[in-house]
């Protein structure tokens, strides 16, 4: 028995050392998480950085291409394993904050980020009053794509509608989904915002969907569910027979090649309900890069600079030009190039109508999707005004419920 | 009679031609799709089935060094037939002792491991994720910490495979044994041979497992791209917003992931069928 103990223990004391020893192998290595589109670019970019900076000469960089979609998800999974840099929307920062995956940003590294961005971002990669992230892009909103040959007014949603339902195409928008929802509820005057601590918890929720207004806009999502034109979805590379489509800037370029030149943007339409239109609003979006808390400090600066760099006017303004990301530097987005774009332009002007979008929690999304679901599959067919408020009501009751 | 018989077999005809009708879709959209070029045509999902003109430029897109889809496939292969040889071998020890030798708490182990192996393996995976970290096994060294997962629960799954050897008269071990033949090579040169049908069976379901895992081979290998499998790097050409347009390419990828297990089944299937029932004349 003893001899047994004595092999386990020599056993988990090799394994540790091997443990300690493939750590320090990498200490020098910077790992940077970015969408895989900009994975070459970064690392371009980084590289340039290192080999301009002696002080940073020991550092080298491998980039991995993890979707900034995702990028919560797999940092949580291990957030010692994950990377030291990584890219991620904002609407991730309340989780990896309260899993302690973001290093707060002190002093002159918060004075860069406030000076520097226009104050939506700055206000996205913030919890309370504490910095947490560097912005990348003001670009995370999403407005009207539209094949000019079919879609006649693009500033009005029965228009759209019937225009695609007579050339027999289709209009998507992915009401299932509580980041385009939004569009109709914020549009009708509806709110539904959270307030975090800076552990990221959520400390209490402030919402009015239960409303005439909250009916108005159900009643405009069921309107919409109902026309035979009507799809769910936003990914443009999936849609088939589309003639217009609410999605964002990422998209761009499949859109461009699916309308060829009858390409048109707009900011989104309006939507009639008992005779009032109302012009659609939705979330306005960022992307944030974050810094893993680091236990070498000479790394963490070495992180902290990079991040800076790769945050930065130049960086940001060689991403938009290699690769359409818009961006959130105040000096980038004065530049002729970004200020001439057809997408860039349509979203800036729905940005003027959007709710900058603030933490939410997940139950959230999941919840907007059972509302988007059962809107689809038709539960609310007909519906009277009472059934659809207190349907509205139980969703309101959820929301509330999350916050505590 | 014979109109009557007519009559049923038109029925059970058209039934199974919907049926296979229905099964097959999948495969030949697949195919199909596969076919299709993201360059001149569409590489996103569209709503026509036969591509417009037949390609080859998504296969050549995965060799094209565009993307690590050869390393994702060596991966993928280097786990699969490390995992097929170690456990092929390691079941067919254990399978040899449990069914040959009598040594005390023998039908216990057996209980135990039949008991333990009804637990799905996942559940087990956030342990194993963080001992694996400790072993240096995860991200760059995922393709070693897979195999060694998919090895290390190898004897658990004896039960088919000894079920065989048992329908293997004893008599033969005896007479080996007095002329003179150990433990070692009763297995090597009579054993085994005699159970060609049930090592294959093994050797496949062996092979199958890790070239098909998901699961492990993404918490693995979670954010290191070199380390992927292909089932894991795939998923995220239709998962993820990052890449637009990749269903083509995407198909590509699983066709050439189907083209070797068809292969092997085909070969092996005569035997695969006597492995299967073999096992279970006396169990």
């Amino acid at each position: 028995m003893k001899k047994t103990l004595s092999i386990l223990a020599a056993g988990v004391m090799a394994a540790s050392l091997m443990a300690g020893a493939a750590v320090t192998a990498y200490a020098d290595d910077i790992t940077i998480w970015v969408a895989e589109e900009v994975t070459d670019f970064t690392k371009e970019k980084a590289n340039e950085f290192l080999s301009s900076n002696p002080d940073f000469s020991g550092f080298s960089v491998s980039v991995e291409p993890v979707g900034e979609g995702d990028a919560a998800k797999n940092v949580l999974t291990d957030v010692e394993g994950s990377a030291d840099l990584y890219g991620f929307a904002q609407d991730q920062l309340a989780r990896l904050v309260s899993a302690q995956a973001l290093t707060p940003l002190m002093g002159d590294n918060a004075a860069f980020v406030s000076e520097n961005n226009d104050a939506g971002a700055v206000s996205a990669a913030s919890m309370g009053d504490m910095i947490f992230a560097y912005p990348l892009t003001s670009d995370n909103g999403y407005f009207l794509y539209y094949d000019s040959s079919v879609v006649t007014d693009p500033t009005s949603l029965d228009q759209i509608l019937a225009d695609c339902e007579a050339a027999g195409k289709g209009f998507y928008m992915e009401i299932n989904s509580g980041w385009y929802q939004t569009a109709f509820f914020f549009g009708a005057g509806c709110s539904l915002s959270y307030e975090t601590d800076e552990m990221g918890n959520f400390t209490s929720c402030n919402v009015d969907y239960a409303s005439e207004n909250g009916v108005k806009a159900l009643k405009a999502i069921i309107a919409l569910a109902e026309s035979p034109a009507f799809h769910n979805g936003s990914s443009a590379s999936n849609a088939a027979n589309c003639a217009a489509i609410v999605s964002g800037t990422w998209d761009s370029s499949v859109v461009k090649d699916m309308f060829g030149d009858n390409y048109a943007c707009a900011k989104l339409p309006s939507f009639t309900v008992d005779g009032e239109a109302i012009q659609m609003s939705g979330f306005g979006g960022f992307k944030l890069m974050g810094v893993k808390p680091q236990v070498d400090a000479d790394k963490l600066a070495a992180c902290q600079a990079l991040a800076q760099y790769l945050s930065g006017e130049e960086v940001q303004l060689a991403r938009y030009n290699a690769k359409g990301w818009g961006p959130s530097n105040l000096n980038a987005q004065a530049d002729d190039a970004v200020k001439s774009d057809v997408a860039l332009s349509a979203l800036a002007e729905q940005l003027a109508y959007a709710i900058p979008q603030g933490q939410y929690p997940n139950d959230y999304w999941s919840l907007a999707t059972s509302l988007g679901d059962s809107v689809i599959s038709g539960d609310y067919k007909d519906a009277s005004d009472e059934t659809l408020m207190s349907a509205l009501q139980s969703f309101q009751d959820s929301c509330i419920s999350y916050a505590k | 009679m014979t109109r009557k018989k007519h009559i049923s077999n038109a029925i059970v005809y058209i039934v199974l031609i919907v049926i296979s009708v229905i099964w097959l879709f999948p495969f030949v959209g697949l195919a199909l799709q596969s076919f299709r070029s993201y360059i001149s045509e569409f590489g996103g999902m569209v709503n026509y089935l036969i591509p417009k003109k037949f390609t080859l430029d998504s296969y050549k897109f995965l060799f094209s060094g565009e993307c690590q889809f050869p390393r994702w496939y060596m991966n993928t292969l280097i786990i699969a037939v490390a995992a097929t040889v170690f456990n092929t071998i390691i079941i067919i020890c254990v399978s040899y002792a449990l069914s040959r030798l009598r040594f005390k708490g023998r039908r216990a182990l057996m209980n135990i491991w039949l008991v333990l192996g009804m637990f799905p393996g996942f559940l087990t995976m956030i342990c194993l994720y963080f001992l694996l970290k400790m072993l240096g096994l995860t991200q760059s060294g995922a393709v070693p910490g897979l195999i060694l997962i998919s090895v290390a629960g190898a004897g658990m799954q004896y039960y088919v495979c000894k079920g065989y050897f048992d329908t293997l008269p004893k008599a033969l071990d005896e007479a080996a044994r007095i002329d003179g033949a150990n433990r070692a090579q009763i297995l090597l040169i009579m054993i085994v041979p005699l159970s060609k049908p049930i090592i294959i069976y093994t050797a496949l379901l062996a092979f199958m497992a890790p070239w098909c895992d998901f699961v492990f081979a993404s918490y693995v290998a979670f954010g290191y791209s070199a380390s992927y499998n292909v089932a894991v790097a795939l998923q995220q050409w239709v998962w993820t917003n990052d890449f637009q347009g990749y269903f083509t390419r995407f198909c590509a990828g699983g066709i050439l992931v189907a083209i070797p297990v068809t292969i092997l089944f085909m070969c092996l299937q005569k035997y695969y069928v006597e492995g299967v029932t073999g096992g279970s004349v006396k169990g």
